[in-house]
């Protein structure tokens, strides 16, 4: 008996010591951020534009107030921030995370701020998904795009706009960067929800100024790469599948929620057709699941 | 700690080399083979087995935590050059290509802004990166002959770029690299920025060749790059070389030659006296140039008449052709020359006499003017239709050139850079290897220790 206690012990010392190795590692590995350069080549810029993106940063602190990030950020010197959603988080929300990290952004270059399905949940009290937009018919009204009237919560919205950061959902807007005309629109519909809440602005978005270069900031990745991949929209950035949370060698991602196990979108640059599209691993989780193997990414995107 | 990660598979082996000399200095001692066999059968009853069990799964915990950061430290990437000229080791302007142009000052000093790289100078990024063709022929023989369009650049990290992740480093250097090729060798548009404000202080005529001059320029250009690829359309005018080539052609063949007829026939001038003397003098020296093309030409053919009969006609020389079959090849000797001399400056002769008679037409219609100096406003709106033409078509040209040249670019080289992921196999396949090397090193020590152990008890029992 006394052999069986002692041999359980030992077991247990060793599980014991591997659970304290992994969790440092864990903790070690979520809590410092790598980047990632990708160079796309348009003839639509007229000298070179750097973009940063981040995405899916789930209230996750970098530093004091994220001062590591944001002075990364700085030394990096993007001419425009885009965000791709899920900045806070829809349980435990704190608005006051994202809205001082943004309006130091703002400091730096013009921020785009694409709402994440988080973003969603505490903007409109729920995702944007079919069955909630399709019972909330009358409120939309003739306007199947614009969600204005389904507002709940305008604390979110409100203080970014004093932050000087310019939201996109379903619409985009022209700016001016470097001397060169770039249009930045975002979505944050999914696969299903895509038709009709979203597509016609898309659509659009697609048809008008050729010589503009247009980036869409859409959180998921499925719904661009389902509906408008190959369509001459130069770049789509997006995040949400926080990489697949576990990374396998040689795999890739293991889950997502919305693309299950072994999801096809979960990180990296792809080409489809005319549209380029860039998935960020986030910088943030949400839920039980730690990422392993997957370090936090903030994206650096050069358009020569 | 640079250092212990550096040198950290060394110590490893040295970890397991001492334990597996003592352990198998006292196996060895032991001469008789059935005691050694009697030992390792009692060794499953050595007592520090659980402790030993511990040491090897802290020695795994290490190497998991130390074989990635040293791996981390070492890092490859692969340039394909994709342009037909690569195969023959030039560049895509016909310039002989330069591999070690990859860890150019210029292209790593543009990583380091373009990472925002902090600590690291150029020449800390020359000492830690290697760059060498991934296929190398030789030159035995004409087979072994090999023009690599592969090369691979490598990291091997120093103290001062231990703070550098390898991968992120060549994936700056390498676009690094392609941006500077492609600003070095992409086409050049400088020819589409078109500037007329020089043109106002000119008078009309002048006015008239420097836009035809303009118009010619666009359009050969863009006959030049038709040359490259016909095809070649835009996606989003549907333009071609050949059609706005034929339009700035139009442009100097149509527009211009309208204005030109205008100014002449209606004797259109800004400043009359003061044109009409210029046009007068550029005759004189003309006149010098058409004489001393003539007398250039007389005496080139006076020396073929005086030395013909005594100069070869035709001198063959032996040669081989492509696929060594021999012939007479027949070269250009001396009055060959002579005689091409004479027909060149004849023409020039010509040329020149041809522009003396336009000066001395437009003299002449100047001189009988009755028309002001000064602004005509219908010559005027003339003149800004053609420049807004060809602005338009100098834009037209500008976002076609942009467009091939943007495909062309991308087309230029294939960048991979070797990532951790793709390296994880080999990483963990490492852990296991040493962590199992340790294992049976430390296992052979202790036997050992347990060998010399019994035959203390042994002798001290005897």
């Amino acid at each position: 008996m006394k052999k069986v206690i002692k041999g359980l012990l030992w077991i247990f010392l060793v599980l014991g010591i591997l659970a304290g190795a992994g969790w440092a590692w864990i903790k070690w590995s979520n809590h410092r951020f790598e980047e990632t350069f990708y160079t796309i080549y348009s003839y639509k810029v007229e000298t070179p534009v750097r973009a940063v993106l981040l995405s899916d940063l789930h209230q996750c602190l970098f530093g004091a107030d994220n001062e590591e990030l944001v002075s990364r950020i700085g030394e990096l010197g993007p001419d425009i921030i885009l965000i791709a959603g899920d900045v806070i988080n829809k349980d435990e929300t704190d608005i006051e995370y994202a809205l001082s990290l943004c309006s130091r952004l703002a400091e730096i270059a013009p921020v785009y701020y694409g709402l994440g399905n988080h973003e969603n949940e505490v903007i409109y009290g729920s995702d944007l998904n079919k069955e909630y937009l399709e019972a909330r018919q009358e409120e939309l009204g003739e306007d199947q795009e614009d969600f204005t009237p389904l507002i709940q919560n305008r604390e979110l919205l409100q203080g970014l706009e004093q932050a000087g950061v310019c939201v996109v959902q379903n619409r985009s807007v022209l700016a001016e960067i470097k001397g060169s005309l770039i249009r930045i629109g975002g979505i944050s519909t999914n696969v299903s929800s895509f038709w009709p809440y979203s597509g016609q602005f898309v659509h659009e978005f697609i048809q008008a100024e050729d010589e503009v270069f247009k980036i869409l900031i859409s959180h998921r990745p499925e719904p661009a790469a389902e509906y408008i991949s190959g369509e001459p929209v130069d770049l789509v950035v997006s995040g949400h599948n926080h990489g697949g949370i576990i990374r396998i060698p040689g795999k890739g991602g293991v889950f997502s929620a919305d693309g299950g196990f072994f999801p096809e979108y979960t990180e990296g640059m792809t080409k489809q057709g005319e549209m380029t599209m860039i998935v960020g691993r986030g910088l943030g989780g949400h839920g039980m699941l730690p990422r392993i193997f997957n370090p936090p990414e903030l994206v650096i995107i050069d358009i020569n | 700690m640079f250092y212990l990660i550096k040198y950290y598979k060394h110590l490893m082996v040295l970890a397991c080399f001492f334990p597996v000399l003592y352990g198998g200095m006292h196996i060895l001692g032991k001469r008789s083979w059935s005691s050694i066999k009697a030992w390792a059968a009692g060794y499953h009853l050595f007592k520090e087995k659980r402790l030993l069990s511990l040491v090897i799964l802290l020695v795994f915990l290490l190497n998991c935590f130390m074989v990635p950061l040293y791996e981390g430290r070492n890092a490859s990437a692969e340039i394909s050059l994709n342009y037909a000229k690569a195969s023959q080791g030039l560049n895509p302007n016909g310039t002989r290509y330069n591999q070690m142009d990859i860890l150019g000052g210029e292209v790593l000093e543009r990583a380091i802004k373009k990472g925002a790289l902090t600590g690291v100078g150029v020449n800390d990024l020359k000492e830690v990166l290697s760059v060498g063709p991934l296929v190398q022929g030789a030159s035995h023989s004409e087979d072994a002959y090999f023009i690599s369009t592969q090369f691979g650049i490598y990291y091997n990290a120093s103290p001062n770029t231990a703070h550098l992740k390898g991968e992120t480093l060549l994936t700056l250097v390498t676009e690094a690299y392609k941006e500077w090729f492609i600003r070095e060798y992409s086409e050049n548009i400088r020819v589409l920025k078109l500037d007329f404000t020089e043109t106002e202080k000119e008078d009309y005529l002048d006015i008239c060749e420097f836009l035809r001059k303009q118009a010619e320029a666009i359009g050969r250009y863009m006959l030049t790059l038709s040359g490259e690829e016909a095809a070649f359309q835009s996606q989003s005018s549907g333009e071609t070389f050949q059609s706005i080539s034929s339009q700035a052609y139009t442009v100097a063949d149509v527009m211009v030659e309208r204005l030109e007829a205008y100014v002449l026939e209606d004797s259109i001038s800004k400043e009359t006296s003061r044109y009409v003397e210029r046009l007068k003098i550029q005759n004189v020296f003309k006149d010098f140039d058409a004489r001393k093309a003539a007398a250039a030409s007389e005496n080139n053919l006076t020396a073929i008449s005086m030395y013909e009969n005594d100069m070869a006609r035709i001198v063959l020389v032996p040669t081989y052709d492509t696929n060594y079959q021999f012939y007479m090849s027949q070269t250009r000797i001396g009055i060959d020359d002579f005689a091409a001399d004479a027909d060149s400056f004849a023409n020039s002769k010509t040329a020149i006499h041809s522009e003396m008679a336009r000066n001395e037409h437009v003299v002449q219609m100047l001189s009988g003017r009755y028309e002001p100096d000064g602004i005509n406003e219908k010559a005027e709106l003339l003149i800004s239709q053609i420049e807004a033409e060809l602005n338009r078509l100098a834009r037209a040209a500008q976002n076609l050139v942009k467009e091939f040249s943007n495909r062309q670019a991308n087309e230029y080289m294939t960048i991979t850079v070797f990532t951790r992921e793709q390296q994880a196999a080999s990483i963990i396949m490492e852990i296991f290897a040493y962590t199992l090397l340790f294992a049976v090193c430390i296992h052979i020590c202790m036997l050992g220790i347990h060998i010399n152990k019994n035959s203390r008890k042994r002798a001290g029992g005897t």
